[in-house]
C-alpha cells in the first residue's frame, strides 16, 4: 500500500506548494498555478511509484487516478468558494451581525457582482473593452461556442423550453 | 491494462447514457436528477469493485483506487460543466456579449444583475432545504445550523489556504 501513501503525500505536498506560490505570486491565475503544480506532483508520483511497481502496473494507475481526482476536487473547492453564491451566503453568515442576503441594499450588490465578473473576464482574456463596449476576444469566442454546444448536449435549452421560460438570460 | 479498459469502457457507456437519456427524461435535466444519476453510479461501481476484489479476488486492491479515481474525475468534470452551462453568472455574461453584434455596454449587461438576485434567493432556500441555514424571516440576519457552520468554516479555510479573493461582494 506504499503507492496509496505516496499518492496522499504528493497530493498534500501539491496543496502546500500551491499555498506558498499563491502568496509569492498572487497575481497569477490560481487555477493555472495549481494545474502546473499538480502536473509536477503527478510526474513525481509517477517516478516514485513507477520505479517500484513498474510503469504501467495497476498500483501506478490507481495512485495516479486517485491523485488527480484529489487535485480536481481541491480545484473545484477553491473555485467554488471564490465564485459560488451559496458559499458566499454561508461564509457571510459566519460574520457577527451579518446582514440578510435579501436586504434592501441588494440592488447595488448585484450591480457590483456584474462589474466584478466583467473585470475578471477581461483580466483572464475572454472579454476585451473598446471605449464603453465589451466584446469577445478569440478565446472568448471559443468559450461562448463551447457554452452553446454543451447547453445543447446537456439539454439545458430543452429544459428551459419545457419550463416555458425560454433560454436563461444569456 | 485490463482494469483500465474495463473502467474506461463503463464510463464511456455512462456518459453516452447521460446525453441520450437527458433528451428523453425530464428528471435528468434537473440538478438533483443528474447528481443522483452520477452518485448512484459512483456508489454502485465502488461496491461492485470492492466485491470483485474482496469476495471473488478477481482484481488487486489498486483496481478500487482506479475505479474511485477515474469515476470521480469523470463525474466531477461532468457535473461542473453541467452546472456551469446551466447557470454560471460569468458564462451568461460571455454569451450575452457574444449575442450583441457591436459588443455590449455596461447598462445592457446590468440587466443580468437580476440573475444574481434570483440566484441568491433560490440558493438561500436551497441551503435551508439542505439543513445548512436556519429559516428566518426576510430581512433578518441569516443563521447557520451546526453542519452549515462546519461547511462555512471549511470554505473559509480553503479560501485562506488558496489565498483567494471572493467574486461576490
Amino acid at each position: 500500500m506504499n503507492w496509496l501513501l505516496t499518492a496522499l503525500a504528493c497530493g498534500l505536498g501539491c496543496i502546500a506548494v500551491h499555498a506558498i506560490l499563491r502568496r509569492v505570486q498572487s497575481q497569477r491565475n490560481a487555477v493555472v498555478t495549481f494545474g502546473l503544480t499538480a502536473l509536477v506532483g503527478g510526474a513525481v508520483l509517477l517516478a516514485l511509484t513507477g520505479r517500484e511497481y513498474g510503469w504501467t502496473s495497476g498500483p501506478v494507475q490507481g495512485a495516479l487516478a486517485l491523485y488527480f481526482f484529489g487535485c480536481e476536487l481541491y480545484t473545484f473547492m477553491f473555485t467554488f468558494v471564490i465564485g459560488s453564491i451559496s458559499a458566499w451566503i454561508l461564509m457571510n453568515a459566519l460574520r457577527p451581525g451579518a446582514a440578510s442576503v435579501r436586504s434592501e441594499s441588494d440592488a447595488p450588490q448585484h450591480v457590483g457582482m456584474v462589474e466584478t465578473r466583467l473585470a475578471r473576464l477581461c483580466q483572464v482574456g475572454f472579454l476585451g473593452k473598446r471605449g464603453d463596449r465589451y466584446f469577445l476576444s478569440a478565446p472568448g469566442k471559443i468559450v461562448a461556442g463551447a457554452y452553446h454546444l454543451l447547453r445543447w448536449c446537456f439539454a439545458h435549452d430543452l429544459a428551459a423550453a419545457t419550463a416555458g421560460r425560454g433560454q436563461r438570460p444569456a | 491494462m485490463g482494469d483500465l479498459i474495463i473502467t474506461m469502457g463503463y464510463l464511456l457507456v455512462h456518459f453516452a447514457m447521460c446525453l441520450v437519456l437527458a433528451r428523453s427524461f425530464t428528471v435528468l435535466r434537473t440538478e438533483r436528477g443528474i447528481f443522483l444519476f452520477h452518485a448512484v453510479s459512483f456508489v454502485l461501481t465502488t461496491l461492485g469493485a470492492t466485491c470483485a476484489i474482496w469476495i471473488f479476488a478477481v482484481f488487486p486492491w489498486s483496481f478500487l483506487a482506479l475505479v474511485i479515481g477515474l469515476h470521480g474525475i469523470y463525474s466531477l468534470s461532468f457535473l461542473e460543466l453541467w452546472s456551469l452551462t446551466q447557470g454560471s453568472y460569468s458564462l451568461s455574461l460571455v454569451a450575452r456579449v457574444g449575442a450583441e453584434e457591436d459588443g455590449a455596454t455596461l447598462p445592457q449587461l446590468l440587466v443580468l444583475s437580476s440573475l444574481g438576485e434570483t440566484k441568491q434567493a433560490t440558493r438561500e432556500s436551497h441551503l435551508v432545504k439542505l439543513g445548512l441555514l436556519v429559516p428566518v424571516a426576510p430581512g433578518e440576519a441569516p443563521q447557520l445550523t451546526f453542519f452549515g457552520a462546519i461547511c462555512a468554516r471549511t470554505f473559509r479555510a480553503v479560501l485562506l489556504l488558496s489565498n483567494g479573493r471572493m467574486l461576490n461582494p
